[in-house]
């Protein structure tokens, strides 16, 4: 009984990572912390290049994080050119969109990516490589981005619903105006505050999410 | 129809979590600790609690119409 119980130990599966790819400025920060809510409403923990620092080997630290996560998301909503000067597109979104589609191609578990925008059909335009690849549309809204995840993704079993997803996305929110203040910043998008914000989802989700709850239920019977 | 993706991994425990993203186990602690009392918070202002009606008061209490078996004089 010990061994069997030992060897399901040795077994367990770590948990799925998923990697966000996302504009980080104010105006999609309500996004951003919807897609963090959502994805710890299905048990996955969220990853960002946030949490790389800047560095000469960048490139190969966001090839080594990608590399750590099955899934990855990719919001190719920013296509607007930068208003600060020199105005320049942005070409940091689609670049990794491009690295996770290399790594399909070779690696085991094969990686899996998903494209999100804004308005439908312009990722067609904007990156007309992506043609026959259908896109989520998440009209912008934090319910939109919810709901776009809830089609995505799918789990065998437990299944977490919109409401749910909508009250991880409250409490998540709510934690990061208090982590402003306590960080005395005006931006979440640092290193600091996304791995905090992880843990914080991490935890609402399993308080609100039903499937969590069965999931976690599961996992530590077997263990 | 976009295509879906199926999850199978287990749920992260909180220090999963912290160990994936880099946290001691005593700043995850104290986060949870942080996230839990906003939830108690949320639950009481938006009425999350079940909270129980009170029934109507002795004197709104419906009261029978007529005293079944009272002979009138």
């Amino acid at each position: 009984m010990a061994s069997r119980r030992a060897s399901a130990k040795r077994r367990r599966r770590p948990p799925d990572a998923a990697f966000l790819n996302i504009p980080y400025d104010a105006q999609h920060e309500e996004l951003f912390l919807a897609f963090l809510a959502g994805l710890s409403g299905f048990a996955l923990i969220p990853h960002a290049t946030l949490e790389i620092p800047g560095s000469q080997r960048r490139l190969d630290r966001i090839f080594r994080l990608l590399g750590r996560c099955r899934y990855s998301l990719h919001d190719l909503s920013r296509v607007e050119v930068d208003r600060t000067p020199p105005a320049t597109p942005r070409f940091n979104m689609p670049f990794e969109l491009g690295l996770a589609v290399a790594l399909e191609k070779t690696q085991r578990p094969r990686h899996e990516w998903l494209v999100f925008e804004t308005r439908s059909h312009r990722v067609w335009k904007s990156l007309s490589d992506l043609a026959g690849t259908d896109e989520y549309i998440h009209g912008g809204t934090p319910r939109g981005v919810l709901q776009a995840l809830t089609n995505a993704l799918v789990r065998r079993r437990h299944q977490p619903t919109v409401a749910e997803l909508e009250e991880v996305y409250r409490d998540v929110s709510e934690y990061a105006r208090e982590l402003k203040v306590r960080l005395r910043t005006t931006t979440i998008f640092q290193a600091r505050a996304f791995r905090e914000l992880v843990a914080a989802a991490q935890r609402s989700a399993s308080q609100r999410v039903a499937a969590v709850q069965r999931l976690r239920h599961r996992s530590t019977r077997k263990t | 129809m976009p295509r879906k993706v199926v999850i199978t991994g287990p749920a992260p425990s909180l220090e999963e979590t912290a160990r994936e993203v880099g946290l001691s186990p005593g700043e995850a602690r104290r986060i949870a600790d942080l996230m839990d009392a906003i939830v108690q918070r949320r639950l009481r202002r938006v009425g999350g609690v079940v909270r129980y009606k009170r029934g109507p008061g002795p004197e709104r209490r419906m009261r029978p119409k007529r005293a079944a078996g009272v002979v009138r004089a």
